[in-house]
């Protein structure tokens, strides 16, 4: 094996000699070649700190806008929820308020529509409710 | 701005260990390349396309790591080349097989003799370096290909058996045999002409 080794490498010192023997016109298209090779170098550092660089400077504006567009139409949606809610609760206290004072003629407590709409109308009021708890 | 002169120096420093690698590689990967294509314009192709590939998709990597993955790519552009050789034209292949067959007829040393004669006033001692120097290279492209690319990474490249089996993507025992054929295939070769390292 000793042998074998000792054999290779004196072999590929003579093609070191030959490597050594390439013409110029050869050698001066190798350095053009690693010439080229090199100007398409990139660093994994520079493009990543480059992106970095990108994300903070170019774009950290249009993901803040973006960012507070969503947070607008979320506090937007939950306020329309919200005021919608108010408008139903005020609606059926002054029902309410109505029936309490008597205000409601008595033709209504015999009228079976305006009696399943109250129970139409106390079965949402306590869904509410619970829903609220 | 501390941060970006160290970003520019590290780049640099990556820039100019690749540079370095190239340099110290180059002709021995031309050679290569020629060694297992036989023409020298491929040669140039080949080497170029590897050096692009690394420069463009390992540029960054830590020295010590180049010579392995450059020897991968090397190895895959010249497989690609032949390729697309069989693909494009069987029939030139079996032209170049029917030329290489005529000259294996032939003695080597005769043709060196013959390109000798031109070269009168060269010392005695370089025509005969150039001459051993030419049969060998002759013998090396003779090799199959996996014996010439095992050869030629474990010693001409000095790759020890695991880098050679990594690079040539098979086991550490086919190295081995590789390595092994192709050293007594050189010898003999070498012998039978009388050359004596």
């Amino acid at each position: 094996m000793s042998r074998e080794l000792d054999f290779g490498f004196r072999l590929c010192q003579t093609l070191d000699r030959g490597t050594a023997a390439i013409d110029r016109e050869t050698s001066d298209r190798l350095f053009d070649i690693r010439q080229q090779a090199l100007s398409r170098h990139r660093t994994s550092a520079g493009l990543s700190l480059a992106g970095f660089g990108g994300i903070t400077t170019d774009s950290f504006g249009g993901y803040a806008r973006g960012l507070l567009a969503a947070m607008a139409l979320t506090v937007g949606a939950v306020g329309a929820y919200y005021w919608n809610t108010f408008d139903q609760a005020v609606e059926h206290a002054e029902i309410d308020s109505a029936l309490l004072a008597d205000e409601v003629p008595f033709n209504a407590y015999i009228d079976q529509g305006f009696m399943a709409w109250l129970e139409q109308l106390k079965d949402s009021a306590n869904s509410d409710e619970s829903s609220q708890q | 701005m501390i941060s970006r002169n160290l970003h520019k120096e590290i780049a640099l420093a990556s820039r100019n260990e690749l540079s370095n690698f190239l340099a110290g590689v180059e002709r021995r990967a031309y050679k290569q390349a020629l060694f297992a294509v036989r023409d020298e314009d491929s040669a140039l192709d080949i080497v170029q396309d590897a050096m692009m590939k690394l420069a463009e998709k390992y540029g960054d990597k830590p020295a010590e790591e180049l010579p392995l993955l450059f020897q991968r790519i090397l190895q895959n552009t010249i497989r690609d080349y032949y390729r697309r050789q069989k693909v494009r034209s069987t029939w030139t292949t079996l032209l170049s097989a029917f030329t290489s067959a005529d000259d294996e007829d032939a003695d080597p040393l005769e043709t060196i003799a013959d390109e000798s004669e031109s070269s009168f006033g060269r010392p005695h001692e370089e025509l005969e370096q150039s001459q051993v120097l030419a049969i060998i290279e002759k013998e090396i492209a003779k090799l199959p290909p996996r014996q010439r690319e095992a050869f030629l990474m474990r010693y001409w490249e000095d790759m020890d058996i695991a880098e050679t089996a990594a690079a040539m993507g098979c086991t550490e025992g086919s190295v081995k045999t590789h390595c092994s054929r192709a050293t007594h295939t050189l010898a003999a070769a070498l012998k039978a002409r009388g050359i004596e390292l």
